[in-house]
């Protein structure tokens, strides 16, 4: 053998055996430890207790060290401080805390916190018929309107989200529990027949553009329809909501012909649709279904296999730190929302299911020895570096 | 050239096991996504404040934590409703203004009873900020950033109180 013939054999041994040696319990333990120790602050607000690290020893002398990241997840799932997980994952997805002098900002973040507190389905935030005050204890709902979907029809929800022709609150709703971006799959949400609309948003390119009001383009461009066919049926859920989150009855959906583009008379905003009679109903579409408000509208989020997708995907975020709608690999989502049913999963349910994944694990621990990227983000505006 | 590949074959399907760390494991699959760290990102200011107490051993509402609720704001807490957003920005002014919500802490009398020894030992201080036992490495940054600083002995229990509470294994993500 010379001396070239050795060295695929030298370099066989030195990784295979050599370089990464199986790793002794006291190596399992520490990665383990940090690989918990990474997501117990925003999961539990604590570090792991003495009982979580004595699982952890134990498991690492055994043939599955990682059957304690079960163990723990499992105990976490009963501790209190993941109800407060909950409550702040959710008012920093939708950007409402706090209270002004008329409305309570943190009744979603409640809903939110109770709902794990009494480990109810997750789903129950876009369902409950009652909201939630401050000392976790169920409350009418402040919007008036005469159903519930819970924080849909919060006016906190409603007031920070509210805009012209009920967009923001559209894309809201649908970013924060399906994931979904407009415009969506035409198989997930079939678009509304072009008659229905408004001139301005049948058209599909500068030529058909009819409407002189949208002749500059309004929005993001010509082709209206491609995302107004499916807007349309999730604004028109709020037509009935001013902008101060109140419902009214008196709504019309029309156009206020001396307003703003998008704005109906007495702060309400203007609908999609062309006739007066479909313009002031909130009867629409949600993933295909028809439904007759937003309460039916939140039922068929709530059962839907999108909302179970972005669920997983936002406790991963949430749980990890990444920026909200990071790129993860879909199969990853697609594997761990697999095994949870969106109508009965609990938060908890999701967080084992996303932390307990060895596909997770795995990315998170590897990173640990992975080099840090080149720094090129400066601190916020107004912030001096440390 | 075949013999010593084959080797290598066979030393990889003989073993398996040693070819591999258990816990990062074997499945050739690329990361998932990419894990942020670059830059030293805060703890919500809410579980930095749970932290807090839990080491202290009292609730987030007691008067020991008075100072740091009051500077909530200034600590990067979010408050929506009058368009503050939640910064977590781990600055000098934000070191700070944490070094004095922190002192009522470091200085309140339960606190010392729950760690007597604070000064000379800090391994139980540091074992409830970090849940792992204290390493030798972290006596050792203690100790090198209060060397030839001429303080007495109630000015280093603070500063120990301080460096470990304020340390990013504790306060960030």
């Amino acid at each position: 053998m010379t001396r070239l013939r050795l060295v695929p054999v030298v370099v066989c041994l030195v990784s295979c055996v050599g370089g990464t040696p199986k790793a002794t319990p006291e190596e399992k333990a520490a990665e383990v430890r940090a690989y918990l120790s990474s997501i117990a602050p925003i999961l539990v607000s604590r570090t792991l207790s003495a009982d979580e690290q004595a699982v952890i020893d134990e498991a690492a002398r055994s043939d599955d060290p990682l059957v304690a990241i079960d163990t723990v997840l499992h105990g976490w799932a009963e501790d209190p401080a993941l109800a407060e997980a909950a409550r702040e994952m959710i008012q920093t997805r939708l950007s409402v805390s706090g209270a002004s002098a008329e409305i309570n900002f943190e009744l979603p973040g409640n809903l939110a916190a109770y709902t794990v507190a009494n480990r109810l389905p997750w789903s129950t935030l876009v369902t409950a018929d009652y909201c939630v005050g401050d000392d976790l204890s169920e409350i009418d709902c402040d919007s008036g309107a005469p159903y519930r979907a819970g924080i849909l029809t919060t006016r906190a929800f409603l007031k920070a989200r509210a805009s012209r022709f009920n967009l923001t609150r559209a894309s809201t709703m649908m970013n924060t529990f399906a994931c979904q971006h407009y415009p969506l799959a035409d198989d997930l949400e079939p678009r509304i027949a072009r008659e229905r609309l408004r001139t301005m948003f049948k058209a599909d390119s500068p030529e058909e553009q009819e409407d002189p009001q949208a002749a500059g383009a309004f929005g993001n461009g010509f082709a209206c329809y491609s995302c107004h066919g499916q807007f349309a049926w999730h604004a028109q859920l709020f037509v009935q909501f001013d902008d101060q989150g109140m419902w009214r009855d008196d709504a019309t959906g029309l156009q206020d012909p001396d307003g703003e583009l998008g704005r109906s008379l007495g702060g309400l905003y203007a609908s999609h649709l062309a006739t007066p009679e479909e313009a002031r109903l909130p009867a629409s579409q949600m993933l295909g279904q028809p439904v007759a408000d937003l309460r039916e509208a939140g039922a068929v989020l709530a059962a839907s296999p999108e909302l179970a997708a972005c669920t997983t995907k936002g406790v991963l975020e949430y749980g990890i730190g990444l920026e909200q709608g990071a790129e993860i690999d879909p199969a990853l989502i697609a594997e761990i929302a697999s095994q949870l049913a969106p109508a009965q999963a609990t938060f908890a349910d999701y967080a084992v299911a996303v932390f307990s994944n060895r596909r997770v694990i795995q990315t998170v621990i590897r990173s640990f020895h992975a080099p840090a990227q080149p720094a090129d983000d400066a601190p916020p505006a107004g912030e001096e570096p440390p | 050239m075949q013999r010593p590949l084959l080797l290598c074959l066979f030393v990889a399907l003989a073993l398996p096991w040693a070819c591999q760390n258990d816990i990062e494991g074997s499945s050739n699959d690329g990361p998932a996504f990419d894990v942020p760290k670059n830059q030293v990102e805060l703890l919500p200011f809410r579980v930095r404040l749970a932290r807090v107490a839990q080491v202290a051993g009292v609730a987030t509402d007691d008067p020991m934590l008075e100072e740091m609720r009051a500077r909530a704001a200034e600590l990067g807490d979010h408050d929506f409703s009058t368009g503050v957003r939640p910064n977590l920005a781990w600055t000098a002014a934000r070191m700070s203004t944490w070094i004095k919500a922190l002192k009522p802490v470091c200085t309140a009398e339960a606190f010392r009873a729950r760690y007597p020894d604070l000064g000379a030992d800090p391994s139980a201080l540091i074992a409830a900020a970090y849940g792992r036992p204290a390493a030798a490495a972290d006596l050792a940054d203690i100790e090198s950033a209060l060397e030839g600083v001429a303080i007495d002995g109630e000015e280093r229990t603070q500063a120990v109180c301080f460096a470990v509470l304020s340390s990013v294994e504790f306060v960030a993500k």
